[in-house]
């Protein structure tokens, strides 16, 4: 509860002015005096608010809507860069899968000379020449692998472009609700995410307490 | 670890069940013997149907979700002591608990390892087989 006191050292000097002044007529065109101050002083306040709203507004519009919608170019940009991360995993993956049973066939080859124990150079020879075989299909799909990873330039560069979108679109949204925020008194903040657990050993330390 | 399990993978990316099975292959679980499902509603038809072993499941899926998933197996009489081991980039403490909470056997988050997903397998049986 505010405490009184007949001289409250807070008070503004053009208040203590009104208060100590004895005559009703002056008293009366004291106060008008120093209401038509404090309205001119909010309408400012308002103007400014006001002008400020409308640039925001204008800015969320402009960026939201131009140049050429970018809303649509945004999604076609994720569309793009999901479509590119897709193909470089199935083609990495599919150099694995051809080249692993090749791989598993040579090393049977290998450990059936070893066994043999080098008397007959016949199959020494062969898995020579299969081992010449694979390490050129494996030299090719190194280089294509290599060359596959062209993609995360691409999609980076897609991204970049939805990230510089939303960048903007945040920057004017963080603005309205700053001013909205303002005017109608209320905090301007967003939801906060839980915290994340970030690693395997966090998660599995979680999840021990529930007996994993 | 019994590698004629027969294991059903649910993801939405055909690349992350590609990675998976490929995964389970490197482990040593026989290729034939891993189906696929692309969210909750496929992976429930392919339950009941018969004869999985263990549900590797992701967490964010249209349509049905992965913890949905789980629920939905440990609501049914016929599933619910089916293991499901989670497989996901969800990884708040909130959702980890949730998926316990659930029922959940197992919890890896991506990117993970193969030496991670035959560690969760190898620990989701070995639990199974504790408790009898």
């Amino acid at each position: 509860m505010r405490t009184t006191s007949t001289d409250p050292p807070s008070l503004a000097p053009e208040l203590r002015a009104l208060l100590e002044t004895r005559d009703p007529e002056a008293f009366e065109a004291s106060l008008d005096a120093l209401f038509a101050r404090r309205q001119q002083a909010l309408f400012r306040s308002l103007g400014h608010l006001t002008r400020d709203l409308h640039a925001s507004i204008a800015r969320l519009t402009r960026d939201a809507g131009q140049p050429a919608a970018s809303a649509p170019q945004a999604r076609g940009h994720l569309r793009d860069a999901l479509e590119m991360t897709a193909n470089a995993a199935h083609a990495t993956l599919a150099t694995a899968e051809r080249l692993r049973p090749r791989a598993a066939a040579l090393r049977e080859r290998a450990r059936n000379v070893s066994a043999g124990g080098g008397a007959d150079p016949g199959p020494a020879l062969q898995l020579a020449h299969h081992a010449d075989g694979f390490a050129s299909s494996c030299l090719d799909d190194f280089t294509r692998l290599i060359e596959m990873q062209a993609w995360q330039d691409l999609s980076g560069q897609r991204l970049q472009q939805v990230n510089t979108f939303i960048d903007n679109v945040e920057t004017a949204l963080v603005e309205l609700a700053r001013l909205t925020g303002t005017i109608s008194g209320a905090p301007a903040g967003g939801e906060r995410r839980a915290p994340a657990v970030s690693t395997q050993d966090e998660v599995d330390r979680l999840l021990s307490d529930f007996g994993f | 670890m019994d590698k004629n399990l027969k294991i059903l993978v649910v993801d939405d990316f055909s690349t992350m069940r590609r990675i998976i099975r490929n995964l389970l292959g490197e482990l040593g679980f026989a290729a034939a013997n891993i189906q696929e499902a692309e969210d909750g509603n496929g992976a429930l038809t392919a339950l009941r149907a018969g004869g999985i072993d263990l549900v590797v499941t992701d967490w964010n899926m249209p349509g049905m979700s992965g913890i949905d998933l789980l629920r939905a197996i440990r609501a049914d009489a016929e599933l619910k002591s089916l293991p499901v081991l989670m497989v996901t980039a969800e990884n708040t403490r909130e959702q980890i608990i949730a998926a316990a909470q659930a029922g959940v056997n197992g919890y890896i988050v991506k990117p993970f390892t193969a030496a991670t997903l035959r560690d969760k397998i190898e620990r989701i049986f070995e639990r199974l087989v504790a408790a009898g």
